[in-house]
C-alpha cells in the first residue's frame, strides 16, 4: 500500500512538472513571437521615417517646351526617390511622366541619390501653381512654379 | 513528502525560468527598438544639418571664358560645386557639365574653375552645389 502511493506520488509530480514545462515552454514561445512580431513592426516604421528623412530633393531649374513642362531636379539625398504622385492643377498620370538621369542619358522610374534628372510632364493649364510630389519611400516635396 | 517538495522546487524552477525567459525576450524587444531610434535620430540630426548648411551656401559666379568659371563664396560654409547647368537664352535649352569630382570653394575665397566641357559664354550659367542649390551667373537670376 505505501509502494504504491509512492509510485502515484512520483507519477504525479513528473505530470505535473510536464505539464509546467510545456505550458511554459508554450508561453516563452507564444510571448517570443508576439514581441518578436511586435519589435519588427515598430522597427520597420523607424526605418520608413529613416528613409523619409534621406530623401532631400531640388528643384533647380524648370521650362515650359511644345506643351510639355520640364524640371529638373537634384537628389542631394542618400536615398533613392520613386515618384508615386504628381500634382499640379490636377493630379499627373505617372504613364506621362518620364524621367531622364542627366548624367548617363538613361531613362529611369527613380531618381538615384547625387543625380540630376530631367523630369518631363504634361503642361499644366494654370500659370501658377504648386507642385506636389510624393514619394513611394514617404517623401513629400512642393514647389512653387511660375510657368 | 520529499518527491512532492522535489516536485514542488521543479515547479517553481520551471516557472522562475520561463519568467526571466519573457524578461529576457522583452528586453532584447526594448534594446532593437532603442537602438533603431537612437540611429533615426542620428539620421534627422544629419538631415538637419545638411538642411541648415544648404541655407548658409552663397556663391557668386561668373564665366570669363566658355572654359572656365569663377566662383566666390560669400556664405558661411565651404560649398562643393558638382557641376555648371546652362541654359540657352534663345531657345531655352540646357547644358549640364557634371564635375569628375566637387569642387570645394572655401569661405570668403574665390576659385576658377576649368570646365571639362566647353559652356557658351553668351548662355544662362548656374553651378549646382552638393546641397542642391543652384547659384546664376551674376545678373542673370
Amino acid at each position: 500500500m505505501r509502494g504504491r502511493r509512492g509510485v502515484s506520488e512520483v507519477l504525479g509530480a513528473i505530470v505535473i512538472a510536464i505539464l509546467v514545462l510545456g505550458m511554459s515552454v508554450s508561453y516563452v514561445l507564444l510571448e517570443m513571437d508576439r514581441a518578436g512580431s511586435e519589435t519588427y513592426s515598430v522597427v520597420d516604421l523607424i526605418r520608413g521615417a529613416e528613409k523619409q528623412q534621406k530623401q532631400l530633393l531640388s528643384l533647380i531649374y524648370y521650362r515650359m517646351q511644345g506643351g510639355r513642362l520640364i524640371l529638373y531636379i537634384y537628389n542631394y539625398g542618400e536615398e533613392p526617390s520613386t515618384p508615386q504622385r504628381i500634382m499640379t492643377d490636377k493630379e499627373v498620370p505617372l504613364s506621362l511622366v518620364s524621367m531622364e538621369n542627366m548624367d548617363t542619358g538613361d531613362m529611369i522610374s527613380s531618381i538615384p541619390p547625387k543625380t540630376l534628372v530631367e523630369l518631363t510632364m504634361p503642361a499644366p493649364s494654370a500659370d501658377s501653381l504648386t507642385l506636389v510630389m510624393v514619394t513611394e519611400e514617404g517623401g513629400v516635396f512642393s514647389w512653387k512654379i511660375s510657368v | 513528502m520529499e518527491n512532492k517538495r522535489l516536485g514542488r522546487r521543479g515547479t517553481i524552477a520551471i516557472g522562475a525560468l520561463a519568467i526571466i525567459a519573457v524578461f529576457m525576450i522583452a528586453v532584447t524587444c526594448i534594446a532593437t527598438i532603442i537602438a533603431e531610434y537612437n540611429h533615426y535620430v542620428y539620421v534627422v540630426k544629419l538631415t538637419g544639418e545638411k538642411l541648415k548648411m544648404k541655407v548658409q551656401e552663397k556663391l557668386s559666379v561668373e564665366q570669363p571664358s566658355n572654359r572656365k568659371i569663377k566662383v566666390g563664396n560669400e556664405g558661411s560654409t565651404t560649398s562643393f560645386i558638382i557641376g555648371v547647368f546652362a541654359v540657352n537664352p534663345e531657345d531655352n535649352n540646357v547644358k549640364y557639365v557634371k564635375f569628375d569630382a566637387p569642387a570645394g570653394v572655401k569661405i570668403l575665397s574665390k576659385e576658377n574653375i576649368k570646365l571639362p566641357e566647353a559652356v557658351p559664354t553668351g548662355w544662362k550659367v548656374g553651378v549646382l552645389t552638393a546641397y542642391g542649390n543652384i547659384f546664376w551667373e551674376q545678373g542673370q537670376a
